[in-house]
């Protein structure tokens, strides 16, 4: 009986550990996201849970440089590098550690 | 001696006792409750970056202010611990007043010290085991070395606030021997009492929920790191002992007293 108990206490524990930890997972790893960026300034989200879609949204009275890319074996591969305006871009993310910069 | 350890084991046998007869779903909430409210991104420090500038430049701050990161953890988890105690008590201890249990057991050869103690124990040790794992967790995730002093200090400072929650629930328990006040007493209490401390004297209201723990965690050091001559007693430090420690204690013991010597079950 003692047993049994102890076996669904650790099983509890189990599952609660996996769901907080897609939760963790799913939550921005870093953000400095700020509702009005300076010039010069960035924001910068880094995610730690792919695959997933991320839908960016960028709105500015000026140009802006956006700039996505991934942090591979030291290096950083860039996946969009532009000035733009304004824009809804989505993008697929298949790698771990993805950083978004704009 | 012998006495003791009469009464030890005695007190073992009921543990085990009280620990079997504990309701399997309501453990399971609680358990399921503690880890995901305490590793939740919203409680928890180590889902946040490291920033390695900080690291880099500043590494003497950014260390300071790393190791304090599990006293906020333990501020977060106070509140909630207030209600899971106030649940646990009223199913555990003021449930067994209602149903009559208490009464049958007290025809048994056994003390009402052992009694109460033992339901004051492993209602205490179920919150603070399940609050303390994923605490532990925590804090290994964040970085603090298993090996250093740091992470007991913490775990140990993480015993007040769940002693605290217990003793009221313990006292509610006894005293109203009904499940529906024992469940509402002890945020009640932490609440009211968190209140009225802010609504009178905003510092002492910041010494004993924000920086008690911090205190105590560098009192802990510098007495562990240093002889104990440096370490310096002062107002502030007695407050958090007062409030922390021995008031908790003082409604443990009054709550066996009044178990022992007043309450009358019929």
């Amino acid at each position: 009986m003692r047993l049994t108990r102890f076996i669904a206490i650790f099983l509890i524990f189990s599952i609660s550990l996996s769901i907080v930890t897609v939760i963790r997972g799913l939550t921005p790893y870093s953000s400095s996201s700020r509702r009005n960026l300076l010039p010069n300034g960035s924001s910068t989200t880094i995610y730690r849970w792919p695959p997933r879609t991320v839908r960016i949204e960028l709105r500015s009275t000026g140009k802006l440089l956006f700039e996505i890319y991934y942090y591979l074996n030291g290096e950083n591969h860039t996946v969009i590098r532009k000035f733009v305006e304004r824009g809804i871009f989505t993008v697929d993310v298949q790698r771990r550690g993805l950083n978004t910069m704009f | 001696m012998l006495k003791v350890k009469r009464t030890v084991k005695n007190l073992k046998t009921l543990i085990a006792w009280e620990f079997d007869r504990v309701n399997i779903y309501l453990l399971g909430f609680i358990i399921f409750v503690t880890t995901a409210y305490v590793l939740h991104p919203m409680v928890s420090f180590s889902t946040r970056v490291i920033r390695i500038g900080e690291i880099m430049f500043q590494i003497k701050s950014w260390w300071e202010e790393y190791l304090f990161y599990p006293g906020d953890v333990i501020n977060a988890i106070e509140p909630l611990v207030a209600f899971l105690s106030g649940i646990l008590f009223a199913s555990n201890v003021a449930r067994t007043f209602e149903n009559r249990e208490m009464l049958t057991l007290l025809t048994c050869p056994i003390k009402r010290f052992d009694v109460i103690l033992s339901k004051f124990l492993i209602n205490f040790l179920i919150l603070y085991f399940t609050c303390g794992v994923p605490f532990t967790l925590d804090m290994l995730l964040l970085g603090i070395n298993p090996l250093s002093f740091d992470m007991y200090i913490w775990l140990l400072i993480l015993l007040l606030p769940v002693l605290f929650t217990c003793s009221i629930a313990l006292f509610a328990s006894v005293t109203f021997k009904a499940a529906a006040p024992t469940a509402i007493i002890p945020p009640l209490a932490y609440f009211g009492l968190l209140k009225i401390l802010w609504s009178t004297n905003v510092k002492i209201f910041e010494l004993l929920y924000s920086e008690w723990d911090k205190e105590l965690f560098n009192a802990a050091k510098s007495w562990l790191h240093f002889s104990s001559t440096t370490f310096s007693v002062n107002a502030n430090f007695l407050y958090i002992l007062l409030h922390r420690l021995l008031l908790p204690i003082f409604f443990i013991i009054l709550s066996i007293i009044y178990f022992q010597k007043v309450l009358q079950l019929d």
